[in-house]
């Protein structure tokens, strides 16, 4: 029930806790928030709960503390940070030395929720310490909770609603440029605002959790299919088309799986009357990897920023400290998203890519916009194939099978002409992710998502993802099919 | 009150796809309701775990629609649900009587084409068999009362009408048969004969609910369907011709094997779409004559569409977490004694699953090799050592724990591409060769002799 994109979420305890949450008065929605999320993370999480609770109580009380602006206030956000840093670190490396089991769901995302509501009440973002249902709201919300996005308590709780309205402030300035597309949440897409569920926010939450659903459901999984269909044969015995294809099958796979996530995330936080919370901007139409970084899984790469690389001194400490910082922030980015040395090595190329972009071929970018997308649509696919095989052997092999020149890697059981018939199979799903990647498609169905044609569209999108899924692995009464 | 009503009214007017949404959803419903006990089963159904919606979604993905649920009712049954229980039925008490009769009738045919003089080996096998079914008769009390009788009957008038066809050829067959180094002749089967099933450890993880009790008898009722004359023989090493007449049938393991091996020559019905002894009939599967793309057939069409002289099945994968280890025998057993009927000649064999590799099995209530084992165990008590075999590949491609090796597997459950090859060779070194099989023309004679043996 944990995915959203589960029927037992879409309709079961979906509609059931918006209803409750409807009829419950404005002053009591955060309790109902509460409560409804915990019921949503027991579900997937029976045993780690325990551990949820346990951060919602510590950090609300360590953010009394900071909240009292007292000397005291630096030494309680250091608690704060080896608290949650410790565990979360910890929780990591058990994960991974003992058993996989021990990393609990989400734990990576509200961790850094946590920690940047202490660093927002430390720095006065928030400007004082919020109620214990307020606070446990935000930490455990339940559209969020498990994958984010790391949304900023600012976003839909600084005022508490009924209360003195709290204008907007600089933290803000984390959202990427044309962030909100002007008309997604109306009128009311002003920073700071207060949470207020109106027709217009569930009617567009419901179309951005319809579009989300409908990326993960009819394309990302399905293009998944032929990554899977790779690992499956060996990557030993794939061709060097083949091998391309499925580094590219598997970019779009990351990205429609996780852009579809952020999307149903952000829907249901809309129908709940919270502001649009964007984290992916089209970031393969960016001009270069720096700036890919800037629109991909944006709510994370703005934390990084704002509570790391900034703190650290940013880009003002001159040549050699700004590449020190960024060494730092990307070395902790690639152990953030796993312990195994993949990860690791996934964020030291974007470092190194990083550094190359912005000291020595930045000239060359400017003059030659061209290139910038290039590396954008040559390396990035290259960085996540390295994200996608833990197994370092593996990953030599498939990095054999790229570039045949270089590593001698071929094994028998070759299909001859195998990528003909992979393509044969699956150019619809590049040829539909293709598309999507540019931004002018989506701000198009935007501006005419209220046309009866596309609420037609827009149904038949709901019921064939739902037809999918009753009929795939995802369905958690049936299963898989080999 | 009236306020709040009319503040929603006008909300909704601004909400046309939540609108469309929830209407949409009732009407899916509504159009579903009168399915319910037709087209959609309701034995052992729990509505809180598989909602009306979703078993709807599921029967549209087998083809069919809500609104067939209106239209010609007493169809709707003869294809539904009605008509898998018919299938189960034939395999009561009563049901199994009747196969035999059927299978003795077709012997009974095969007996008069060789009394004719059609000398073709295959028609010296139908011999094989209709003393097969003589034998059973005649042995007999496994097989029910009135079904022995009848049979009694037709073995007697086939073997009156060429029993004088002479010693001569009876002799000759013997000579032949002695000189076949697998043959082996014996009143019960031998224990080498099939391949024994292969151990796994047991990681204690393994979900009740598709396990039976170790006690659980398998083989009480296959006397009858399948019976047996004496004659056995051992596996032998053979080369890729003996598989030219042989279909291959499988899951996506065997799409596998047809896709990565030099095995080319045999003609394939294998699915990736989760191919399982629950939906063998119903679906439609790729189907591969050798050299040729893939064409859709159901398995009712490949066996009426020509006949084969051996039969290779791998299933049970996809079924590890649906049902127990006697509901998969039983449809398992109802699937052999359907292609038997379709294909009197063939020797079918048995694939025991492959098992799954340490990492799955360890962690996994349902990928569980101690799953997998009883399974294997259940249907391998199926192989009569006559013209059914078990074969079981996991000695060749299991460790010392019987889990299938690390180094050869990406999911835990397909071999790597590179590794096929092991299971071609593995069946390569079970083959069959029937005295009928590897003798050339007079063996035919051959089949009607060993009928009156076993009458005599």
């Amino acid at each position: 029930m944990v995915v959203f994109s589960g029927l037992e979420f879409i309709f079961r305890f979906l509609p059931v806790f918006l209803v409750l949450y409807y009829v419950t008065p404005a002053e009591y929605r955060n309790a109902i928030l509460f409560l409804g999320s915990m019921v949503f993370y027991a579900v997937g999480e029976p045993h780690f709960i325990v551990l949820l609770l346990f951060f919602t109580v510590a950090d609300w009380l360590i953010g009394r503390q900071i909240g009292k602006k007292g000397r005291a206030g630096a030494v309680w956000l250091f608690l704060a940070i080896l608290l949650n840093g410790g565990v979360l670190v910890g929780c990591k490396i058990a994960s991974l030395t003992v058993d996989a089991s021990l990393l609990p769901l989400g734990l990576s995302f509200y961790i850094f929720k946590m920690l940047s509501y202490e660093a927002d009440l430390y720095r006065g973002v928030i400007p004082r310490s919020p109620a214990f249902i307020d606070a446990a709201a935000y930490f455990t919300m339940f559209p969020q909770v498990t994958e984010g996005p790391i949304m900023r308590y600012s976003d839909g709780f600084t005022d508490r609603v009924g209360g003195e309205l709290i204008p907007g402030h600089a933290s803000h300035a984390h959202r990427p440029r044309h962030a909100v597309p002007a008309d997604v949440v109306g009128h009311s897409d002003i920073v700071g605002h207060g949470r207020r569920v109106h027709a217009d926010g569930i009617e567009d939450g419901l179309i951005c959790f319809i579009i989300g659903l409908s990326m993960k459901v009819l394309l990302a999984d399905r293009i998944e299919y032929l990554w899977n269909a790779l690992s499956t044969i060996g990557y030993a015995s794939i061709s060097t088309p083949l091998a391309w294809m499925g580094a590219y099958a598997y970019t779009f796979r990351l990205y429609f799986d996780f852009w579809g996530y952020s999307m149903m995330a952000a829907g249901v936080g809309m129908m709940l009357g919270f502001p649009f919370v964007r984290n992916f901007a089209h970031p393969y139409a960016s001009p270069n990897i720096t700036s890919f970084y800037r629109d991909w899984h944006v709510t994370l790469g703005a934390w990084f920023r704002d509570y790391l690389y900034i703190p650290l001194g940013g880009s003002r400490g001159g040549t050699g400290r700004t590449i020190f910082n960024l060494f730092l922030v990307w070395l902790v980015t690639g152990l953030w998203h796993g312990g195994t040395l993949n990860y690791v090595i996934w964020g030291l190329v974007l470092f190194a890519l990083i550094v190359w972009e912005k000291f020595a071929v930045r000239g060359l970018l400017r003059r030659f916009p061209f290139l910038g997308h290039l590396h954008v649509f040559l390396f990035i696919p290259l960085t996540w194939v390295i994200f996608a095989i833990p197994d370092l052997t593996q990953l030599r092999i498939y990095f054999g099978r790229l570039f045949p020149f270089l590593v001698h890697a071929r094994a028998a059981g070759m299909e001859s002409g195998d990528f003909v018939k992979y393509a044969k199979l699956t150019w619809p799903l590049f040829l539909a992710s293709a598309v999507l990647c540019v931004p002018a498609v989506s701000e198009w169905f935007w501006k005419h998502r209220k046309h009866p044609a596309m609420l037609v569209l827009l149904l038949a999108l709901f019921w064939m993802s739902v037809y999918v899924s009753a009929n795939s692995g995802s369905n958690a009464f049936m299963y898989f099919s080999y | 009150m009236k306020n709040r009503f009319r503040k929603l009214f006008r909300g909704m007017r601004r909400t046309p796809l939540v609108l469309l949404l929830v209407i949409s959803e009732a009407l899916f419903v509504a159009l579903m309701i009168p399915g319910i006990g037709g087209i959609y089963d309701v034995s052992d159904w729990n509505p809180v775990e598989e909602p009306l919606l979703l078993t709807g979604m599921e029967r549209i993905h087998d083809g069919v629609w809500p609104w067939q649920a209106y239209a010609k009712e007493t169809e709707q049954d003869g294809n539904g649900e009605a008509g898998e229980e018919g299938r189960n039925g034939a395999f009561g008490s009563d049901g199994s009587s009747e196969t035999a009769v059927q299978q003795s009738g077709a012997a009974g045919d095969s007996l008069d084409a060789a009394g004719s003089g059609a000398a073709e080996a295959s028609t010296a096998e139908d011999g094989d068999a209709a003393g097969a079914a003589g034998a059973a008769t005649e042995d007999g009390d496994a097989a029910g009362a009135a079904g022995a009788a009848t049979e009694d009957g037709d073995a007697a008038d086939a073997t009156g009408a060429t029993a004088e066809d002479g010693d001569a050829a009876a002799a000759a067959l013997q000579k032949a048969k002695e000189s076949n180094p697998t043959y082996i002749h014996a009143d019960h089967m031998p224990a080498e004969v099939n391949d024994k099933v292969v151990g796994a450890k047991d990681y204690g993880l393994a979900d009740k609910n598709y396990l039976s009790p170790d006690d659980t008898v398998y083989n009480t009722d296959t006397e009858g369907i399948f019976a047996q004359n004496g004659d056995y023989y051992l596996f032998t090493d053979v080369d890729d011709s003996y598989l030219a007449d042989a279909l291959i049938i499988g899951d996506s393991r065997t799409e596998g094997l047809h896709g990565f091996t030099s095995m080319q020559k045999s003609t394939y019905f294998a699915s990736k779409e989760g191919l399982s002894v629950y939906n063998f009939w119903d679906k439609g599967v790729n189907y591969y004559e050798p050299g040729e793309d893939a064409a859709k057939k159901s398995m009712d069409e490949v066996l009426a569409g020509r006949s084969f002289g051996k039969i290779y099945i791998s299933l049970g994968i996809n079924e590890l977490g649906i049902g127990t280890t006697k509901k998969y025998y039983e449809s398992y057993r109802e699937i052999l004694a359907k292609i038997r009927k379709a294909q009197p000649d063939a020797l079918i064999f048995i694939e025991g699953m492959m098992h799954v590799s340490e990492k799955l099995s360890s962690t996994s209530n349902v990928f569980s090799n101690t799953i997998v084992v009883q399974r294997n165990g259940a249907v391998a008590t199926l192989a009569n050592g006559h013209d059914i075999f078990y074969i079981d590949m996991n000695s060749v491609l299991c460790d010392a724990d019987g889990n299938l090796q690390a180094d050869m597997t990406g999911d835990g459950i397909h071999l790597y591409a590179s590794e096929y090859e092991k299971w071609h060779a593995f069946l390569l070194t079970r083959g069959i060769q029937t005295t009928a099989e590897a003798a050339d023309g007079g063996a035919a004679d051959g089949g009607t002799i060993d009928v009156s043996a076993a009458q005599g």
